[in-house]
Protein backbone atom coordinates (compact mmCIF):
# COMPACT_ATOMS: atom_id res chain seq x y z
CA UNK A 1 0.00 0.00 0.00
CA UNK A 2 1.29 3.20 -1.04
CA UNK A 3 -1.69 5.56 0.25
CA UNK A 4 -3.67 4.81 3.66
CA UNK A 5 -7.18 6.76 3.56
CA UNK A 6 -5.55 9.36 6.35
CA UNK A 7 -3.19 10.35 3.39
CA UNK A 8 -6.15 10.98 0.87
CA UNK A 9 -7.85 13.38 3.42
CA UNK A 10 -4.86 15.22 3.86
CA UNK A 11 -4.44 15.49 -0.28
CA UNK A 12 -8.04 16.29 -0.40
CA UNK A 13 -7.18 19.11 2.30
CA UNK A 14 -3.93 20.47 0.50
CA UNK A 15 -6.25 20.63 -2.89
CA UNK A 16 -9.14 22.57 -1.18
CA UNK A 17 -11.79 19.71 -1.58
CA UNK A 18 -14.32 18.47 0.02
CA UNK A 19 -14.79 14.63 -0.65
CA UNK A 20 -17.75 12.71 1.04
CA UNK A 21 -16.07 9.58 2.82
CA UNK A 22 -18.12 7.26 0.28
CA UNK A 23 -15.59 8.95 -2.39
CA UNK A 24 -12.88 8.63 0.11
CA UNK A 25 -12.52 4.78 -0.30
CA UNK A 26 -12.99 4.75 -3.81
CA UNK A 27 -10.77 7.50 -4.89
CA UNK A 28 -8.44 5.36 -2.55
CA UNK A 29 -8.69 2.03 -4.76
CA UNK A 30 -8.34 4.10 -7.79
CA UNK A 31 -5.16 6.02 -6.54
CA UNK A 32 -3.35 2.64 -5.53
CA UNK A 33 -4.09 1.52 -8.80
CA UNK A 34 -2.71 4.17 -10.70
CA UNK A 35 0.14 4.67 -8.47
CA UNK A 36 1.22 0.47 -8.60
CA UNK A 37 1.12 1.09 -12.54
CA UNK A 38 3.88 3.88 -12.79
CA UNK A 39 5.70 2.64 -10.27
CA UNK A 40 7.60 0.72 -13.17
CA UNK A 41 9.58 3.96 -13.98
CA UNK A 42 11.57 3.36 -10.70
CA UNK A 43 13.24 0.90 -12.25
CA UNK A 44 14.36 2.98 -15.37
CA UNK A 45 17.77 3.85 -15.24
CA UNK A 46 18.08 8.02 -15.26
CA UNK A 47 21.05 8.00 -13.89
CA UNK A 48 22.54 11.22 -15.92
CA UNK A 49 19.53 12.09 -17.84
CA UNK A 50 18.52 15.68 -17.77
CA UNK A 51 14.82 16.10 -17.08
CA UNK A 52 12.57 17.88 -19.31
CA UNK A 53 11.50 21.06 -17.90
CA UNK A 54 7.95 22.29 -20.30
CA UNK A 55 6.65 21.46 -23.31
CA UNK A 56 8.92 23.99 -25.36
CA UNK A 57 12.93 23.70 -25.55
CA UNK A 58 12.97 27.55 -25.97
CA UNK A 59 15.02 29.85 -22.67
CA UNK A 60 13.54 32.99 -21.49
CA UNK A 61 11.37 34.85 -23.56
CA UNK A 62 10.83 38.34 -22.87
CA UNK A 63 7.92 40.72 -24.97
CA UNK A 64 7.47 44.19 -25.19
CA UNK A 65 6.10 46.73 -23.02
CA UNK A 66 4.03 47.16 -25.67
CA UNK A 67 0.12 48.88 -25.95
CA UNK A 68 -0.86 46.33 -28.62
CA UNK A 69 0.91 42.90 -26.34
CA UNK A 70 -1.68 43.21 -23.76
CA UNK A 71 -5.76 42.84 -23.46
CA UNK A 72 -7.41 45.64 -22.56
CA UNK A 73 -10.68 44.71 -20.63
CA UNK A 74 -12.88 47.74 -19.57
CA UNK A 75 -12.61 47.89 -15.35
CA UNK A 76 -16.61 47.21 -15.40
CA UNK A 77 -16.05 44.04 -17.24
CA UNK A 78 -13.75 42.82 -15.06
CA UNK A 79 -16.41 43.69 -12.50
CA UNK A 80 -18.88 41.71 -13.75
CA UNK A 81 -16.92 38.69 -13.90
CA UNK A 82 -16.39 38.65 -10.72
CA UNK A 83 -19.08 36.17 -8.90
CA UNK A 84 -19.65 38.77 -5.82
CA UNK A 85 -19.75 42.34 -5.81
CA UNK A 86 -20.97 45.16 -4.00
CA UNK A 87 -21.19 48.22 -6.03
CA UNK A 88 -17.33 48.75 -7.64
CA UNK A 89 -16.08 46.31 -4.88
CA UNK A 90 -15.22 42.56 -4.79
CA UNK A 91 -16.53 40.70 -2.10
CA UNK A 92 -15.22 38.08 -0.50
CA UNK A 93 -15.98 36.61 2.97
CA UNK A 94 -13.38 36.83 5.59
CA UNK A 95 -10.30 35.07 6.02
CA UNK A 96 -9.72 34.40 9.46
CA UNK A 97 -12.25 33.09 11.99
CA UNK B 1 -28.43 22.93 -49.86
CA UNK B 2 -26.21 19.40 -49.15
CA UNK B 3 -24.34 19.28 -45.99
CA UNK B 4 -23.15 15.67 -46.95
CA UNK B 5 -19.81 15.45 -47.08
CA UNK B 6 -19.21 19.41 -47.43
CA UNK B 7 -15.43 20.30 -46.76
CA UNK B 8 -13.73 23.64 -46.62
CA UNK B 9 -12.78 23.48 -50.10
CA UNK B 10 -16.62 22.51 -51.38
CA UNK B 11 -18.39 25.27 -49.01
CA UNK B 12 -15.84 27.87 -50.59
CA UNK B 13 -16.70 26.63 -54.31
CA UNK B 14 -20.47 26.69 -53.60
CA UNK B 15 -20.11 30.68 -51.66
CA UNK B 16 -18.17 31.93 -54.63
CA UNK B 17 -20.48 30.23 -57.10
CA UNK B 18 -23.47 31.45 -55.40
CA UNK B 19 -24.94 28.26 -55.04
CA UNK B 20 -25.70 29.77 -51.31
CA UNK B 21 -24.85 32.60 -49.47
CA UNK B 22 -23.58 32.04 -45.99
CA UNK B 23 -26.62 33.42 -43.96
CA UNK B 24 -28.45 30.41 -46.27
CA UNK B 25 -25.71 27.79 -45.05
CA UNK B 26 -26.13 29.13 -41.27
CA UNK B 27 -29.74 28.91 -41.36
CA UNK B 28 -29.43 25.14 -43.03
CA UNK B 29 -26.80 24.20 -40.57
CA UNK B 30 -28.70 25.07 -37.54
CA UNK B 31 -31.99 23.64 -39.05
CA UNK B 32 -30.12 20.34 -39.03
CA UNK B 33 -28.31 20.36 -35.62
CA UNK B 34 -31.27 21.01 -33.87
CA UNK B 35 -33.09 18.00 -35.51
CA UNK B 36 -30.02 16.01 -36.25
CA UNK B 37 -27.95 16.32 -32.87
CA UNK B 38 -30.36 14.52 -30.54
CA UNK B 39 -29.09 11.42 -31.35
CA UNK B 40 -25.64 12.60 -31.04
CA UNK B 41 -25.35 14.99 -28.11
CA UNK B 42 -22.45 16.39 -30.03
CA UNK B 43 -23.20 20.43 -29.47
CA UNK B 44 -23.41 21.97 -25.63
CA UNK B 45 -24.62 25.15 -26.87
CA UNK B 46 -25.21 26.33 -30.35
CA UNK B 47 -23.80 30.30 -31.18
CA UNK B 48 -26.31 31.72 -33.29
CA UNK B 49 -26.62 35.23 -32.58
CA UNK B 50 -22.71 35.45 -33.19
CA UNK B 51 -22.89 33.21 -36.53
CA UNK B 52 -25.41 35.01 -38.02
CA UNK B 53 -24.03 38.33 -37.64
CA UNK B 54 -20.80 36.55 -39.26
CA UNK B 55 -22.80 35.37 -42.23
CA UNK B 56 -24.16 38.64 -42.91
CA UNK B 57 -20.96 40.09 -42.77
CA UNK B 58 -19.61 37.83 -44.97
CA UNK B 59 -22.74 37.45 -47.75
CA UNK B 60 -21.92 41.69 -47.70
CA UNK B 61 -18.15 41.76 -48.64
CA UNK B 62 -19.03 39.07 -51.48
CA UNK B 63 -21.72 41.40 -52.44
CA UNK B 64 -19.62 44.51 -52.47
CA UNK B 65 -16.96 42.52 -54.65
CA UNK B 66 -14.80 42.08 -51.86
CA UNK B 67 -11.91 39.72 -51.91
CA UNK B 68 -12.46 36.76 -49.41
CA UNK B 69 -10.01 33.74 -48.31
CA UNK B 70 -10.88 29.84 -48.39
CA UNK B 71 -12.07 30.61 -44.87
CA UNK B 72 -14.88 32.72 -45.25
CA UNK B 73 -18.27 31.99 -44.14
CA UNK B 74 -17.16 27.98 -43.41
CA UNK B 75 -18.71 26.91 -40.59
CA UNK B 76 -16.69 25.59 -37.52
CA UNK B 77 -17.94 23.98 -34.10
CA UNK B 78 -15.68 24.97 -31.36
CA UNK B 79 -14.69 22.57 -28.82
CA UNK B 80 -15.91 23.67 -25.11
CA UNK B 81 -12.67 24.72 -23.94
CA UNK B 82 -11.60 27.70 -26.12
CA UNK B 83 -12.84 31.24 -25.48
CA UNK B 84 -14.90 33.02 -27.70
CA UNK B 85 -15.48 36.39 -26.44
CA UNK B 86 -19.15 36.49 -24.67
CA UNK B 87 -19.79 33.73 -25.32
CA UNK B 88 -20.65 30.79 -22.05
CA UNK B 89 -17.40 28.72 -22.54
CA UNK B 90 -17.51 26.00 -19.66
CA UNK B 91 -14.95 23.21 -20.01
CA UNK B 92 -18.03 21.06 -20.05
CA UNK B 93 -17.81 21.64 -16.45
CA UNK B 94 -20.76 22.23 -14.03
CA UNK B 95 -18.18 24.79 -12.28
CA UNK B 96 -17.95 27.15 -15.04
CA UNK B 97 -21.91 26.37 -16.11
CA UNK B 98 -21.61 30.18 -16.44
CA UNK B 99 -18.78 31.76 -17.25
CA UNK B 100 -18.69 33.60 -19.95
CA UNK B 101 -15.47 34.50 -21.85
CA UNK B 102 -14.04 37.85 -21.45
CA UNK B 103 -12.30 37.59 -24.43
CA UNK B 104 -11.37 35.56 -27.58
CA UNK B 105 -8.69 33.14 -27.72
CA UNK B 106 -5.97 33.72 -30.46
CA UNK B 107 -7.22 30.79 -32.72
CA UNK B 108 -10.40 32.70 -32.66
CA UNK B 109 -9.51 36.19 -33.31
CA UNK B 110 -7.32 34.37 -36.14
CA UNK B 111 -10.60 32.79 -38.05
CA UNK B 112 -12.92 35.63 -37.05
CA UNK B 113 -9.93 37.24 -39.43
CA UNK B 114 -10.58 34.98 -41.98
CA UNK B 115 -14.33 35.65 -41.61
CA UNK B 116 -15.26 32.24 -40.20
CA UNK B 117 -18.72 31.64 -38.85
CA UNK B 118 -18.72 29.52 -35.52
CA UNK B 119 -21.63 27.60 -34.98
CA UNK B 120 -21.13 26.43 -31.77
CA UNK B 121 -19.61 24.68 -28.88
CA UNK B 122 -19.29 21.11 -28.57
CA UNK B 123 -19.11 18.50 -25.79
CA UNK B 124 -16.21 17.01 -24.40
CA UNK B 125 -14.38 15.38 -21.40
CA UNK B 126 -14.73 17.89 -18.47
CA UNK B 127 -11.41 20.08 -18.77
CA UNK B 128 -10.76 17.98 -21.80
CA UNK B 129 -9.97 14.72 -19.67
CA UNK B 130 -10.62 11.76 -20.76
CA UNK B 131 -10.65 9.64 -24.08
CA UNK B 132 -14.40 8.55 -24.41
CA UNK B 133 -16.22 12.45 -23.71
CA UNK B 134 -18.42 10.48 -21.15
CA UNK B 135 -16.62 12.28 -18.34
CA UNK B 136 -18.20 15.66 -19.36
CA UNK B 137 -19.96 17.45 -16.54
CA UNK B 138 -23.18 17.83 -18.95
CA UNK B 139 -23.82 14.82 -21.38
CA UNK B 140 -22.64 11.81 -23.21
CA UNK B 141 -21.71 12.03 -26.77
CA UNK B 142 -22.45 9.10 -29.25
CA UNK B 143 -20.70 8.34 -32.04
CA UNK B 144 -22.32 8.55 -35.42
CA UNK B 145 -21.42 5.61 -36.68
CA UNK B 146 -22.85 3.72 -34.00
CA UNK B 147 -24.64 5.44 -31.03
CA UNK B 148 -23.88 2.48 -28.63
CA UNK B 149 -20.51 3.66 -28.80
CA UNK B 150 -18.23 6.25 -27.35
CA UNK B 151 -17.20 9.12 -30.27
CA UNK B 152 -13.74 8.87 -28.43
CA UNK B 153 -12.31 12.04 -25.87
CA UNK B 154 -11.56 14.25 -25.40
CA UNK B 155 -12.22 15.99 -28.50
CA UNK B 156 -15.47 13.97 -28.82
CA UNK B 157 -18.09 16.35 -29.36
CA UNK B 158 -16.11 18.26 -32.14
CA UNK B 159 -15.29 14.76 -34.02
CA UNK B 160 -19.05 13.70 -33.49
CA UNK B 161 -20.07 16.53 -35.28
CA UNK B 162 -17.67 16.39 -38.06
CA UNK B 163 -18.40 13.17 -38.81
CA UNK B 164 -22.36 13.60 -39.03
CA UNK B 165 -21.76 17.02 -40.84
CA UNK B 166 -23.65 18.85 -38.45
CA UNK B 167 -20.04 21.42 -39.46
CA UNK B 168 -17.84 21.77 -41.74
CA UNK B 169 -15.22 21.38 -39.62
CA UNK B 170 -13.75 21.69 -36.05
CA UNK B 171 -11.24 22.87 -33.16
CA UNK B 172 -10.39 20.56 -30.92
CA UNK B 173 -7.28 20.16 -28.51
CA UNK B 174 -4.99 17.21 -27.82
CA UNK B 175 -2.69 16.65 -24.55
CA UNK B 176 -2.33 13.40 -24.79
CA UNK B 177 -4.66 11.86 -27.67
CA UNK B 178 -7.67 14.05 -27.49
CA UNK B 179 -7.89 15.23 -31.12
CA UNK B 180 -6.05 12.17 -32.49
CA UNK B 181 -8.30 9.39 -30.95
CA UNK B 182 -11.65 10.32 -31.74
CA UNK B 183 -10.71 11.42 -34.96
CA UNK B 184 -9.50 7.92 -34.93
CA UNK B 185 -12.85 6.39 -33.59
CA UNK B 186 -15.56 9.19 -35.87
CA UNK B 187 -13.57 8.28 -39.35
CA UNK B 188 -12.38 11.95 -40.15
CA UNK B 189 -9.05 13.53 -39.71
CA UNK B 190 -7.26 14.99 -36.50
CA UNK B 191 -4.46 16.86 -36.30
CA UNK B 192 -2.48 17.66 -33.27
CA UNK B 193 0.52 20.34 -34.17
CA UNK B 194 3.99 20.46 -32.82
CA UNK B 195 3.90 22.20 -29.40
CA UNK B 196 4.46 25.42 -30.05
CA UNK B 197 3.04 25.63 -33.84
CA UNK B 198 -0.27 26.96 -32.58
CA UNK B 199 -0.81 29.30 -29.62
CA UNK B 200 -2.89 28.45 -26.50
CA UNK B 201 -3.85 31.75 -25.48
CA UNK B 202 -7.66 31.46 -24.87
CA UNK B 203 -7.40 27.73 -24.20
CA UNK B 204 -8.50 26.47 -21.01
CA UNK B 205 -5.35 25.23 -19.72
CA UNK B 206 -5.04 21.49 -18.72
CA UNK B 207 -1.43 20.62 -19.14
CA UNK B 208 0.72 23.48 -20.34
CA UNK B 209 3.67 21.78 -21.36
CA UNK B 210 1.33 19.28 -23.63
CA UNK B 211 -1.41 21.29 -24.68
CA UNK B 212 -2.21 22.12 -28.34
CA UNK B 213 -4.69 23.24 -30.23
CA UNK B 214 -5.73 21.48 -33.37
CA UNK B 215 -8.51 20.66 -35.82
CA UNK B 216 -10.79 18.13 -36.68
CA UNK B 217 -12.13 17.82 -40.92
CA UNK B 218 -13.38 15.74 -43.50
CA UNK B 219 -10.17 15.82 -45.54
CA UNK B 220 -6.54 16.22 -44.92
CA UNK B 221 -6.84 19.30 -47.53
CA UNK B 222 -9.13 20.70 -45.34
CA UNK B 223 -6.87 20.44 -42.69
CA UNK B 224 -4.29 21.66 -44.30
CA UNK B 225 -6.19 25.01 -44.72
CA UNK B 226 -7.56 25.36 -41.27
CA UNK B 227 -4.06 24.76 -39.96
CA UNK B 228 -2.55 27.66 -41.54
CA UNK B 229 -5.21 29.62 -40.25
CA UNK B 230 -4.55 29.21 -36.47
CA UNK B 231 -0.34 28.33 -36.77
CA UNK B 232 1.89 31.17 -35.98
CA UNK B 233 3.90 33.01 -33.19
CA UNK B 234 1.70 34.92 -31.16
CA UNK B 235 2.82 37.67 -28.44
CA UNK B 236 0.44 36.30 -25.62
CA UNK B 237 1.97 32.54 -25.49
CA UNK B 238 5.46 32.63 -24.82
CA UNK B 239 6.17 28.98 -26.06
CA UNK B 240 4.27 29.51 -29.57
CA UNK B 241 6.32 30.30 -32.32
CA UNK B 242 7.29 31.56 -35.97
CA UNK B 243 6.93 29.39 -39.04
CA UNK B 244 7.60 28.94 -42.52
CA UNK B 245 4.55 27.17 -43.64
CA UNK B 246 3.98 27.98 -46.99
CA UNK B 247 5.23 24.69 -48.14
CA UNK B 248 2.12 23.26 -46.42
CA UNK B 249 0.08 24.26 -49.07
CA UNK B 250 2.47 23.51 -52.16
CA UNK B 251 3.01 20.31 -51.31
CA UNK B 252 4.83 18.39 -53.84
CA UNK B 253 3.35 14.68 -54.21
CA UNK B 254 6.55 13.81 -55.63
CA UNK B 255 8.77 15.26 -52.59
CA UNK B 256 5.98 13.13 -50.57
CA UNK B 257 7.39 10.12 -52.38
CA UNK B 258 10.91 10.71 -51.69
CA UNK B 259 10.31 10.29 -47.93
CA UNK B 260 10.88 7.71 -46.11
CA UNK B 261 8.44 6.41 -43.19
CA UNK B 262 9.55 4.63 -39.68
CA UNK B 263 7.27 1.77 -38.63
CA UNK B 264 8.54 1.52 -34.90
CA UNK B 265 8.05 -1.77 -33.37
CA UNK B 266 7.23 -0.96 -30.32
CA UNK B 267 3.75 -0.24 -31.67
CA UNK B 268 3.29 -3.03 -33.53
CA UNK B 269 2.70 -5.85 -30.74
CA UNK B 270 0.36 -8.01 -29.57
CA UNK B 271 -2.73 -7.06 -27.97
CA UNK B 272 -3.64 -5.30 -30.81
CA UNK B 273 -7.56 -5.53 -32.00
CA UNK B 274 -7.65 -7.51 -35.84
CA UNK B 275 -9.92 -4.90 -36.86
CA UNK B 276 -7.09 -2.20 -35.88
CA UNK B 277 -4.17 -4.65 -37.39
CA UNK B 278 -6.51 -4.91 -40.77
CA UNK B 279 -6.75 -1.29 -41.29
CA UNK B 280 -3.15 -0.49 -40.70
CA UNK B 281 -1.91 -3.60 -43.16
CA UNK B 282 -4.42 -1.50 -45.74
CA UNK B 283 -3.03 1.86 -45.25
CA UNK B 284 0.50 0.44 -45.52
CA UNK B 285 -0.12 -1.40 -48.88
CA UNK B 286 -1.75 1.91 -50.23
CA UNK B 287 1.39 3.99 -49.11
CA UNK B 288 3.93 1.21 -50.34
CA UNK B 289 1.78 1.34 -53.55
CA UNK B 290 2.32 5.00 -54.17
CA UNK B 291 5.80 4.81 -53.83
CA UNK B 292 6.64 5.55 -49.68
CA UNK B 293 9.68 3.57 -48.25
CA UNK B 294 9.12 2.17 -45.18
CA UNK B 295 11.64 0.92 -42.53
CA UNK B 296 11.73 -0.51 -39.34
CA UNK B 297 12.86 2.04 -36.26
CA UNK B 298 12.76 1.09 -32.62
CA UNK B 299 11.38 3.18 -29.48
CA UNK B 300 12.09 1.43 -26.50
CA UNK B 301 10.80 3.35 -24.08
CA UNK B 302 7.02 3.54 -25.68
CA UNK B 303 5.59 1.44 -23.08
CA UNK B 304 6.64 3.56 -20.11
CA UNK B 305 4.99 6.68 -21.89
CA UNK B 306 1.78 6.13 -20.18
CA UNK B 307 3.09 6.17 -16.58
CA UNK B 308 5.46 9.10 -17.86
CA UNK B 309 2.15 11.33 -18.56
CA UNK B 310 -0.61 9.82 -15.81
CA UNK B 311 2.18 11.92 -13.38
CA UNK B 312 3.03 14.43 -15.39
CA UNK B 313 -0.48 15.42 -16.40
CA UNK B 314 -1.82 15.54 -13.55
CA UNK B 315 0.56 17.67 -11.68
CA UNK B 316 -0.04 20.05 -13.87
CA UNK B 317 -3.60 19.94 -14.00
CA UNK B 318 -4.04 20.30 -10.23
CA UNK B 319 -1.85 23.19 -10.60
CA UNK B 320 -3.92 24.66 -13.43
CA UNK B 321 -6.89 24.75 -12.17
CA UNK B 322 -6.19 25.45 -8.62
CA UNK B 323 -7.63 28.56 -10.18
CA UNK B 324 -11.22 28.04 -10.62
CA UNK B 325 -11.48 28.44 -6.45
CA UNK B 326 -15.15 30.20 -6.29
CA UNK B 327 -13.69 33.69 -6.57
CA UNK B 328 -12.76 34.44 -9.48
CA UNK B 329 -14.40 32.79 -12.53
CA UNK B 330 -17.45 31.66 -11.31
CA UNK B 331 -19.36 30.61 -7.80
CA UNK B 332 -21.94 27.64 -8.08
CA UNK B 333 -22.61 26.93 -3.93
CA UNK B 334 -24.92 28.75 -2.42
CA UNK B 335 -24.10 31.73 -0.36
CA UNK B 336 -25.41 30.05 2.84
CA UNK B 337 -22.78 27.05 2.70
CA UNK B 338 -20.53 29.91 3.27
CA UNK B 339 -18.44 30.93 6.28
CA UNK B 340 -15.00 31.66 5.53
CA UNK B 341 -13.25 31.72 2.47
CA UNK B 342 -11.97 28.28 2.43
CA UNK B 343 -15.40 26.69 2.90
CA UNK B 344 -15.84 28.09 -0.86
CA UNK B 345 -12.92 26.38 -2.26
CA UNK B 346 -13.64 23.37 -0.58
CA UNK B 347 -17.27 23.30 -1.51
CA UNK B 348 -17.02 24.84 -4.93
CA UNK B 349 -14.47 22.08 -5.85
CA UNK B 350 -15.95 19.54 -4.48
CA UNK B 351 -18.92 20.10 -6.11
CA UNK B 352 -18.29 21.63 -8.87
CA UNK B 353 -15.48 18.99 -10.43
CA UNK B 354 -16.45 15.89 -11.59
CA UNK B 355 -15.08 12.30 -10.65
CA UNK B 356 -12.19 12.32 -13.27
CA UNK B 357 -11.14 15.60 -12.75
CA UNK B 358 -11.00 15.12 -9.12
CA UNK B 359 -8.98 12.32 -9.29
CA UNK B 360 -6.41 13.73 -11.10
CA UNK B 361 -5.99 16.75 -9.31
CA UNK B 362 -5.31 14.71 -6.37
CA UNK B 363 -3.00 12.57 -8.29
CA UNK B 364 -1.39 15.40 -8.96
CA UNK B 365 -0.98 16.91 -5.38
CA UNK B 366 0.22 13.53 -4.23
CA UNK B 367 2.98 13.81 -7.13
CA UNK B 368 3.98 16.99 -6.23
CA UNK B 369 3.65 16.81 -2.44
CA UNK B 370 6.37 17.02 -0.45
CA UNK B 371 8.65 13.50 -0.14
CA UNK B 372 7.01 11.87 -3.05
CA UNK B 373 8.28 14.78 -5.73
CA UNK B 374 11.61 12.97 -7.07
CA UNK B 375 10.46 9.44 -6.97
CA UNK B 376 7.25 10.83 -8.88
CA UNK B 377 7.64 13.44 -10.64
CA UNK B 378 11.40 14.44 -11.15
CA UNK B 379 12.04 10.83 -12.53
CA UNK B 380 9.30 10.67 -14.64
CA UNK B 381 10.34 13.86 -16.73
CA UNK B 382 13.50 12.17 -16.82
CA UNK B 383 11.61 8.82 -18.70
CA UNK B 384 10.41 11.66 -20.49
CA UNK B 385 13.47 12.95 -22.08
CA UNK B 386 14.49 9.27 -22.56
CA UNK B 387 11.13 8.88 -24.72
CA UNK B 388 11.98 12.29 -26.44
CA UNK B 389 15.67 11.09 -27.30
CA UNK B 390 14.05 7.67 -28.73
CA UNK B 391 12.45 9.76 -31.59
CA UNK B 392 15.61 12.12 -32.43
CA UNK B 393 17.43 8.67 -32.84
CA UNK B 394 14.82 7.26 -35.06
CA UNK B 395 14.59 10.54 -37.15
CA UNK B 396 18.24 10.98 -36.74
CA UNK B 397 18.49 7.06 -38.69
CA UNK B 398 16.84 8.62 -41.66
CA UNK B 399 13.07 8.37 -40.74
CA UNK B 400 11.16 11.38 -42.04
CA UNK B 401 7.93 10.45 -39.90
CA UNK B 402 6.28 7.34 -38.63
CA UNK B 403 3.67 5.71 -38.95
CA UNK B 404 1.23 3.46 -36.57
CA UNK B 405 -2.03 2.90 -35.16
CA UNK B 406 -3.62 5.95 -33.13
CA UNK B 407 -5.84 3.67 -30.73
CA UNK B 408 -5.41 0.04 -30.37
CA UNK B 409 -9.05 -0.97 -30.58
CA UNK B 410 -11.88 0.51 -32.93
CA UNK B 411 -14.73 2.70 -30.69
CA UNK B 412 -15.60 0.92 -27.63
CA UNK B 413 -18.85 0.87 -26.07
CA UNK B 414 -20.11 3.45 -23.85
CA UNK B 415 -19.78 2.59 -20.36
CA UNK B 416 -17.34 -0.23 -20.86
CA UNK B 417 -14.16 1.64 -19.39
CA UNK B 418 -16.12 4.04 -17.25
CA UNK B 419 -15.59 2.14 -13.79
CA UNK B 420 -12.05 2.09 -14.49
CA UNK B 421 -9.55 4.76 -14.56
CA UNK B 422 -7.09 2.58 -15.53
CA UNK B 423 -7.93 0.38 -18.14
CA UNK B 424 -8.86 4.17 -19.95
CA UNK B 425 -5.41 5.30 -19.26
CA UNK B 426 -3.92 2.73 -20.48
CA UNK B 427 -5.48 2.92 -24.01
CA UNK B 428 -3.99 6.13 -24.67
CA UNK B 429 -0.32 4.16 -25.15
CA UNK B 430 0.40 5.06 -28.66
CA UNK B 431 -0.87 8.81 -28.84
CA UNK B 432 1.11 9.83 -25.92
CA UNK B 433 4.60 9.56 -26.61
CA UNK B 434 4.22 12.12 -29.53
CA UNK B 435 2.55 14.66 -26.67
CA UNK B 436 5.69 14.17 -24.45
CA UNK B 437 8.01 14.95 -27.02
CA UNK B 438 5.91 17.85 -28.33
CA UNK B 439 5.52 16.12 -31.78
CA UNK B 440 3.06 16.53 -34.47
CA UNK B 441 0.61 13.94 -35.04
CA UNK B 442 -2.42 13.50 -38.09
CA UNK B 443 -4.78 10.32 -37.54
CA UNK B 444 -6.16 10.09 -40.76
CA UNK B 445 -9.29 7.38 -41.87
CA UNK B 446 -7.54 3.77 -43.30
CA UNK B 447 -10.62 4.21 -46.36
CA UNK B 448 -13.70 6.72 -46.27
CA UNK B 449 -16.47 5.46 -43.52
CA UNK B 450 -19.69 6.30 -44.19
CA UNK B 451 -21.83 6.84 -41.75
CA UNK B 452 -24.70 4.53 -41.26
CA UNK B 453 -23.02 1.75 -43.08
CA UNK B 454 -22.29 0.17 -39.62
CA UNK B 455 -18.25 -0.42 -40.18
CA UNK B 456 -16.23 1.22 -37.16
CA UNK B 457 -13.61 3.29 -38.38
CA UNK B 458 -9.76 2.69 -38.27
CA UNK B 459 -7.32 5.46 -38.37
CA UNK B 460 -3.61 5.70 -39.06
CA UNK B 461 -1.05 7.80 -37.41
CA UNK B 462 1.29 9.52 -38.77
CA UNK B 463 4.39 11.34 -36.29
CA UNK B 464 6.05 13.73 -37.73
CA UNK B 465 9.68 16.11 -36.54
CA UNK B 466 8.86 19.20 -35.07
CA UNK B 467 7.36 22.05 -37.09
CA UNK B 468 7.23 19.76 -40.01
CA UNK B 469 3.34 19.12 -40.12
CA UNK B 470 4.31 19.36 -43.99
CA UNK B 471 5.21 15.99 -43.96
CA UNK B 472 2.45 14.41 -42.52
CA UNK B 473 -0.18 16.26 -43.97
CA UNK B 474 1.82 15.83 -47.18
CA UNK B 475 1.71 12.29 -47.07
CA UNK B 476 -1.83 11.95 -45.57
CA UNK B 477 -3.04 14.12 -48.86
CA UNK B 478 -1.05 11.62 -51.14
CA UNK B 479 -2.64 8.60 -49.21
CA UNK B 480 -5.92 10.86 -49.61
CA UNK B 481 -5.98 11.73 -53.23
CA UNK B 482 -5.22 7.87 -53.72
CA UNK B 483 -7.86 6.31 -53.62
Amino acid sequence: MILKEKDVEHLAELARIEISSAEKKKLLQDLEEILEHVKELEKVNTEGVDPVTGGTAKKNEYRGDDEDVCVSTPPKELQDAFPDKDGGHLKVPHVFD
Amino acid sequence: MDLKNLTIKKFHEGLMGKKFSAKEAAETFFSSIKKEDEKYGAYLRLTEELALSQALSVDKKIDGGEKVGALAGVPLAVKDVILIKDEIVSGASKILSEYKAGYDATVIKNLKEENSMFLGYTNCDEFAMGASTENSGIQITKNPHDTSRVPGGSSGGSAAAVAADLTVAALGSDTGGSIREPASFCGVVGLKPTYGSVSRFGLMAMASSLDQIGCLTKTVEDAVILFQAIAGRDEFDATSEEHDWSDVMDFDAERAKGLTVGLPEEYFVEGLDAQVEKGLDEALGRFKKLGIKFKKVSLPHTSLGVSCYYIIMPAEVSSNLARLDGIRYSRIIKDDAIEALLDIYKKQKGEGFGEEVRRRIMLGTFVLSHGYYDAYYAQAQKVRRLICRDFEKAFDSGVDAMLTPVYPTPAFKIGEKASDPLEMYLGDIFTIPTSLAGLPGLSAPVKDYKVGSGELPIGFQLIGKKFREQDILGLGRLYETSS
